[in-house]
């Protein structure tokens, strides 16, 4: 069974588990105004028994086969994470996603962790497409999609619910062809 | 029964098992068209392919995910519409629909596609309907535009049509721009 994988000597993409929970929630605590602008189920005042029930959640999408969310591990701590949200057989698509704390933010450590899982969907599972869907005011966020060579592809409006809020979501997405 | 009566003429009907054996000779009857700009019309489709569909459909529809219909015109099956992937949480889902061309260029998926979105934002309480058409397929385009639909972008490459890759234009409607569609209820 996959536990973790390593992207080079800083960070590590570990499979979330029911022991993480209590640093988990000291990690999304410590970032919580911060990560509840841009994250659904980073809700203010997060505590251990939510982190619980989001890697249980995370546990369950990942034996079902429809999402796959690892932690990002730098120096040895949970910094975030990032993950696969629809297996579009079909389609040969997937979307990309990411959290980071905002106290480990500036290191490219979610680039890193992006370059790793682009080379698993592209070069492991053979897919086509990924998707990568921002906030358009999320600047670090565009400034990742931008810096992975993610082209633009328009804005879906009123995409997603924040804090009972309608967000617009910028479309983002990289082909096979385009990856190197 | 009729989910939508749209006249008296057209209908839309949910979806059921024993539709499968009509749908797939209509769908057998316009291959050629459908085929053109539907993955699911292919070399191996056959009624059980429909039937398989339907039997999804019916538990995406009990659980709030999906909602598929025939369309039926003078107690015939035209055509199929339908919402895929309703998304509770962000409340959006996408129609989707096809159409024999028996039936074609007379608005009949235009006033199904109406009542549908009517469907979606009232009985569903939907914010966002998204409507996606192959860039090159114009025909399907002119519905989303003639609803008043505002053209968000290109997915490039996002649907796999049998052999090829195709770019997908995204079309969305929110509730707050529904006069646009009350105009031609």
């Amino acid at each position: 069974m996959f536990i973790s994988y390593k992207v080079d000597d800083d960070i590590k993409l570990t499979y979330p588990l029911e022991l993480n929970a209590a640093e988990l929630a000291r990690v999304v605590s410590e970032s919580n105004e911060f990560l509840n602008r841009w994250v659904p189920w980073a809700k203010l005042g997060f505590t251990q028994e939510d982190a619980l029930v989001h890697i249980q959640f995370l546990n369950e999408m990942f034996t079902k086969n429809s999402n796959f969310w690892v932690f990002i591990n730098f120096q040895g701590s949970i910094a975030g994470g990032i993950g696969l949200n629809r297996f579009d057989l079909d389609n040969q698509a997937t979307d990309l996603g990411y959290w980071l704390a905002e106290n480990r933010q500036g290191h490219g450590i979610v680039t890193r962790a992006c370059s790793a899982m682009i080379e698993y969907v592209f070069d492991d599972l053979g897919y086509n497409r990924i998707e990568l869907r921002t906030s358009p005011d999320n600047d670090r966020s565009v400034a990742v999609a931008n810096r992975l060579g993610f082209s633009r592809e328009g804005v879906l409006r009123q995409a997603e619910v924040i804090n009972n809020e309608y967000r617009d979501l910028e479309l983002y997405s990289l082909l096979r062809h385009e990856w190197n | 029964m009729a989910l939508v009566k749209i006249d008296d003429n057209i209908e839309l009907r949910l979806l059921r098992p024993e539709y499968s054996d009509e749908i797939a000779a209509v769908v057998m009857d316009n291959y050629a068209e459908l085929n053109k700009w539907l993955p699911w019309v292919n070399e191996e489709y056959t009624a059980a392919t429909t039937l398989k569909f339907i039997k999804l459909a019916e538990i995406q529809y009990a659980e709030k995910k999906g909602l598929q219909a025939a369309v039926f015109v003078d107690n015939s099956i035209a055509g199929g519409i339908g919402f895929n992937n309703i998304d509770g949480a962000n409340r959006t889902a996408e129609i989707g629909y096809w159409l024999s061309r028996r039936f074609t260029g007379l608005g009949i998926m235009t006033r199904c596609c109406v009542a549908l979105v009517d469907f979606g934002l009232t009985e569903f309480g939907l914010n966002r309907i998204v409507i996606r058409c192959a860039t090159e397929n114009l025909k399907s385009q002119a519905i989303p535009q003639r609803l008043g639909f505002t053209e968000e972008g290109i997915q490039r490459e996002a649907e796999k049509l049998h052999n090829k890759y195709v770019d997908l234009k995204v079309f969305s409607l929110l509730a707050s721009e529904r006069d646009s569609i009350d105009r031609l209820v």
